[in-house]
């Protein structure tokens, strides 16, 4: 209950940490190692080296245009659509590289799913359709795994009570919130191993900014997760580990207390306490 | 100069009086062409019309039956094959342009479709000629179907272009994110989105391709009389409407005349009918 109580009430940064484990797990779920973007000339990111812990939530901070979404990109291979992007380094999922030769992009983002900046209901689809779309589009058929694999992940995305009623409806009678909560579900119903949100709450009102928090904070159990956001307090809340990004740069990375009480880099000091950015 | 509110008030007016100046004059010519077509048309129209082969002239002189089943059967046939070859190749070729802009191919599509488009109906059913008449040896409803698809195809992978465009590039990237294939995402999430612009598309398409006469002069020919059997409209010489309306134009019988005026509201009818339809079928089910 003072988890919750946490997220919730105006925070300080004192608080935000009161309670919160220091603890570590040591297993390595993803990996990047010396990842370069080009876009056609210019560098997205340059030499990223970072490593993402199993169960635990990686937020990435930093101005807008530093290399946060390109970086999170990489992730699950969506540069592939965009010719002229260019992808150097290792990205490892479970010790596996990603970008290998014989790997099919399509399984990497089985694996590690992603959430965007807006609600992407599928705007044809209903609240049903849309959550199980990622098993009934493959071929999956089978009407009472789809009805658990939905209320499910619906549940993980802390709206089956708000919708259990009326799944037939089509998703995007939803509000925004919710829909993005929908948008949570999705991804989840296809049980990934990572999560990539990037900027999930930049369109939300706070209670369901709220919301998506606890949700962070109730999935890291089963999903590890990377979210970019540029509030620093939700990062402070969510996180376990920050990472700072400047114009390409991984500047700094460390357990998010850290970070925000201590930084290393007076660059990522300037950049908490708003000095730029 | 500073304007009081009552001129920027007048130049409102002014402009809105414009506005519905111009939806005025685009309605209208519509408006007179269906008058002019059902006033001259009308007495024509009859059960046997409905009925009757065309036959020689002698037959409208002499107050004999005659019609123009045929033509409307005929019509029916050509234009379904045209769709048929026309809908999936514009499809896969608008969802090229719109899906793949970095493919190789892409930009040699662009200018061909365009010129396609540009190129005069009459040039294409010569085409037609060339790719299926002279080899099969018979003027035939599918040259006149191939000579239509010729019109519809690039218009089809136009607007197929521009309705995929307008739908966020996002709902593709959160297909791919929860792991499904490109074609999967495009199939199952981006056309669906798209239904009501795609279909309008092939509606316009439709529209233009069934209103062409030129492209049907040496494909499908024309005919007086119904084939024996339907194959005959598919492989020998074939009536269609706008070209009928054509030559019952240009002859020399007044009787005739009438009758071109009753297929133009036949033709109007069909073209109406068919965006009636396809708007029933695509109303939005939420």
């Amino acid at each position: 209950m003072t988890q919750k109580e946490t997220f919730t009430a105006p925070l300080s940064l004192e608080n935000t940490f009161q309670g919160k484990k220091r603890v570590k797990s040591d297993k390595i779920r993803m990996e990047t190692r010396n990842l370069t973007v080009h876009y056609g000339e210019t560098v997205g990111i340059r030499d990223i080296s970072m490593k993402i812990y199993n169960q635990q939530v990686t937020a990435l901070i930093g101005p807008s245009g530093c290399g946060k979404t390109t970086f999170l990109r990489t992730l699950n291979r969506m540069h592939d659509l965009t010719r002229i992007a260019r992808v150097s380094g290792d990205v490892l999922l479970d010790g596996e590289e990603i970008y290998g030769p014989d790997v099919n992009p399509v399984l990497i983002r089985r694996r590690v799913g992603m959430v965007f900046q807006k609600p992407t209901t599928f705007p044809t689809m209903s609240i049903f359709d849309n959550v199980v779309a990622g098993l009934k589009l493959v071929g999956i058929r089978n009407k009472s795994l789809l009805n658990e694999v939905c209320e499910r992940s619906l549940r993980q995305a802390a709206l089956f009570d708000e919708v259990k009623d009326r799944l037939k409806d089509p998703g995007v009678s939803l509000s925004g919130g919710q829909q993005q909560r929908l948008s949570i579900a999705r991804a989840l119903a296809v049980d990934p191993e990572v999560l990539l949100m990037d900027e999930p709450t930049s369109s939300l009102d706070p209670q369901a900014t709220s919301k998506i928090e606890e949700l962070i904070h109730a999935l890291k159990e089963s999903v590890t997760i990377i979210v970019i956001t540029h509030n620093l307090q939700q990062a402070a809340r969510v996180s376990d580990q920050t990472a700072f990004f400047y114009v390409g740069n991984l500047v700094e990375i460390g357990e998010t207390r850290e970070i925000f009480t201590n930084p290393k880099q007076e660059r990522t000091e300037e950049y908490i306490t708003g000095r730029f950015g | 100069m500073i304007k009081t509110l009552r001129q920027r008030r007048i130049r409102d007016r002014i402009m809105e009086i414009l506005l519905v100046l111009s939806t005025i004059l685009v309605i209208l010519p519509l408006l007179i062409i269906i008058y002019y077509v059902v006033v001259n048309g009308f007495s024509a129209l009859s059960w046997e019309f409905f009925t009757e082969e065309l036959g020689s002239p002698s037959r409208a002189i002499q107050g004999r039956p005659t019609g123009l089943i045929h033509t409307i059967l005929g019509t029916i046939v050509v234009d379904s094959i045209a769709v048929l070859l026309a809908v999936p190749v514009g499809l896969g070729a608008g969802v090229m342009l719109s899906e793949y802009p970095d493919h190789k191919l892409n930009p040699l599509l662009r200018v061909m479709n365009d010129t396609l488009n540009g190129m005069p109906a009459v040039l294409k059913g010569l085409v037609a000629f060339v790719l299926i008449v002279k080899p099969m040896g018979t003027f035939s409803g599918f040259a006149g179907g191939v000579a239509l698809a010729f019109v519809m195809l690039p218009i089809i992978a136009r607007t197929t272009e521009s309705a995929l465009m307008s739908i966020p590039w996002t709902i593709r990237e959160a297909g791919l994110a929860i792991g499904l294939p490109r074609w999967r995402v495009i199939l199952s999430t981006v056309m669906p989105s798209a239904k009501v612009g795609l279909v309008t598309g092939g509606l316009i398409a439709f529209a233009r391709a069934a209103g062409e006469a030129a492209p049907l002069l040496f494909t499908s020919f024309g005919n007086n009389y119904l084939p024996n059997q339907w194959s005959g409209m598919i492989f020998g010489p074939v009536d269609t409407l706008p070209q009928r309306l054509y030559s019952l134009a240009i002859s020399p019988y007044s009787e005739w005349h009438a009758m071109g005026w009753a297929a133009a509201i036949l033709l109007l009818g069909f073209v109406i009918l068919t965006f009636a339809v396809a708007r029933f079928a695509t109303r939005s089910k939420f």
